[in-house]
């Protein structure tokens, strides 16, 4: 018994300087004491719609970081955290963060359930489009902003949120609201004007998963996977062979990879047609900071211009 | 340090993370000497995969995952058990055999779930996200557990030791195992939780082991590797909270840690001291 005890308080006096070392580390910061509103997004893209919309009166946290898969996503302890001093919780609905229950159990943890919660569906309005894959007809897409009038209703949602826990700075939210939804429409103006240029039987888009749905919807496009949705069933030998039998009975197809998805799937059919994938296109997360697409704008006119490009110039 | 104390008395969330892995780490460390020292390790490792298909299962039929990981894990320690004594193949090429196989249809039935994956949340848990029934749930098991080894401690003592002995007292020495077994199902729902699928089989042997270097009587180290399971949750969580890192990941690393100090350190197993004296020896020759 005596030796135990000699160990035991070897090993405390070891632990007690371990973690003397450790709290000078990084830390947590201390919470800043300002007046701005702390705001939580589920994943960028509404990170950097809230922050359009939010302007200078909004400090914002994105849960899924960018360039992450927001379908799965596993919250850290910052992330309960910050959801818990959040003053407003945005998130996109529609199945996105549901799925997996991820953001139902962050609310629970972080007391953001019931009626009157700060809590904001972005897509409200949005009119849902349902899977087709057998025997999930009825789970919605979630891949609305992909239309940039979702992403207008997005910004109204925004707008409308952030004044529901900020009233008295309303006339920020509205005016920086205004001149985003300007620009949005300006450029889903162009899209459709620059698209109706092909002619439509040539409008063919194939990527990983059936994100363009609702993009596809907007400008006219006949949109083809290999996956309808991010789940474990990723790439399974059916889906691969029914993409390939669908290149091939088409003229002059384009491949397009996600960037916040692993490519080899589709480097696997680009290799088993033998049509070459023409670039990446953005549809889970805006890009890094710095980075091309690195806004939802940005983001956007990347997809625009890219699958522009890809059906002209091939 | 005082982060993390002052973020305990805040957050409500932290206190039922560390309330949980707590209770996790006692009974871990409690069912993992026995484990340990039944030379079970493999079959606990097994054990923790085959709730999956039953994890799965019963969220398909929307009952608590609870019944259908115990179905599935006593289902599989039986095949095991089947195989090995009913053919030439060995225990733990049985083990092997029935645990990838129940695991590999339990990835299956979750594809057959909802669109969105839960496969990455049970094979890595999250205490974090802990609820309250499941809580209540972590407490039952606690407390059968717990119970158990306190009412049967003599028939475990006894049939761990000595299976032979055991036999000829008239024990029922298969029906202790199969009991044994049932136990080991009901920590893995428990720490499902907390470090998740993967890495409960860390949570029943590390801190039982590290135990197991520093005495020698089973009491003790029920007591110890219960008590090394509980620091080591706390430590895990402390740096889970501080760096902003996984906790079940971090828990595991925590306990290892102790491990590696017990290794080192301890008075009559450590590598320092038995190198001491050898040391010794050498020169009194």
């Amino acid at each position: 018994m005596k030796t135990i005890k000699i160990f035991t308080s070897i090993l405390s006096i070891l632990l007690i300087t371990i973690l003397a070392g450790c709290s000078k580390g990084t830390g947590n910061e201390i919470k800043e004491q300002n007046d701005k509103i702390q705001v939580i997004a589920t994943y960028s893209i509404l990170y950097d719609i809230v922050k359009n919309v939010g302007g200078d009166r909004v400090d914002i946290h994105t849960l899924a970081p960018v360039g992450s898969n927001p379908h799965e996503y596993d919250p850290l302890p910052r992330d309960v955290q910050l959801t818990t001093d959040a003053d407003v919780v945005f998130y996109n609905g529609l199945n996105l963060e549901g799925g997996n229950s991820w953001f139902e159990k962050l609310l629970l943890t972080a007391n953001k359930t019931g009626e009157d919660a700060p809590v904001f569906r972005l897509s409200e309005g949005v009119k849902p489009k349902h899977l087709t894959t057998k025997g999930k007809e009825s789970e919605e897409d979630p891949h609305a902003w992909l239309d940039v009038r979702n992403g207008i209703k997005y910004a109204e949602n925004a707008r409308d949120g952030l004044i529901k826990v900020d009233p008295e700075h309303a006339d920020i939210y509205k005016k920086n609201s205004k001149a985003y939804i300007e620009k949005l429409e300006k450029l889903h103006e162009e899209a459709v004007s620059r698209y109706n240029k092909i002619p439509k039987e040539q409008r063919l888009l194939i990527t990983s998963e059936g994100a363009f749905k609702y993009f596809s919807e907007a400008y006219g496009f006949e949109a083809a996977y290999i996956w309808e949705i991010n789940s474990e069933n990723q790439g399974s030998p059916e889906q691969v062979s029914n993409v390939v039998d669908f290149i091939r009975s088409k003229e002059n197809p384009v491949l397009f990879v996600e960037t916040s998805l692993d490519p080899r799937s589709m480097e696997m059919v680009s290799s088993e047609t033998g049509v070459s994938i023409y670039g990446k296109v953005f549809t889970d997360s805006i890009g890094k900071p710095g980075e091309d697409g690195d806004t939802y704008i940005k983001m956007m006119e990347w997809n625009i211009d890219m699958i522009f490009e890809g059906l002209t110039e091939k | 340090m005082m982060n993390f104390i002052e973020g305990m008395i805040e957050y409500e969330f932290l206190q039922k993370a560390l309330t949980t892995s707590i209770m996790v780490g006692i009974i871990c460390g409690v069912i993992g000497c026995f484990i340990i020292l039944r030379g079970m390790a493999l079959m606990g490792d097994a054990i923790s995969h085959a709730v999956l298909p039953g994890v799965a299962l019963s969220y398909m039929i929307g009952i608590n995952f609870f019944f259908g990981a115990v179905f599935t894990g006593v289902l599989t320690a039986l095949g095991i058990g089947f195989i090995s004594q009913n053919s030439r193949i060995k225990n733990d090429v049985s083990i092997g055999i029935m645990f990838t196989a129940a695991f590999a249809s339990g990835i299956i039935l979750i594809t057959f779930m909802k669109s969105s994956t839960d496969l990455y949340h049970i094979l890595f848990g999250n205490v974090l996200a802990v609820r309250p029934e499941e809580m209540v749930t972590t407490l039952i098991i606690g407390v059968i557990v717990l119970a158990s080894i306190y009412f049967f401690y003599k028939e475990l003592l006894v049939s761990s030791f000595d299976p032979t002995m055991a036999k000829a007292y008239g024990l029922p020495v298969r029906v202790i195992h199969y009991f044994l077994m049932i136990l080991l199902t009901l920590v893995t729902v428990a720490s499902l939780q907390t470090v998740g699928i993967i890495l409960v089989v860390a949570m029943l042997i590390t801190p039982a082991s590290t135990a197991y270097l520093l005495t020698d009587r089973l009491w003790v180290m029920l007591y110890l590797s219960a008590g090394i399971g509980v620091l080591s949750s706390i430590l895990g969580l402390y740096f889970s909270y501080t760096y902003n890192l996984a906790s079940g990941a971090t828990i595991v690393l925590a306990a290892t840690m102790l491990f590696a100090l017990a290794f080192i350190f301890s008075p009559k197993q450590g590598l320092l001291w038995r190198k001491i004296k050898v040391f010794r020896k050498e020169t009194s020759i």
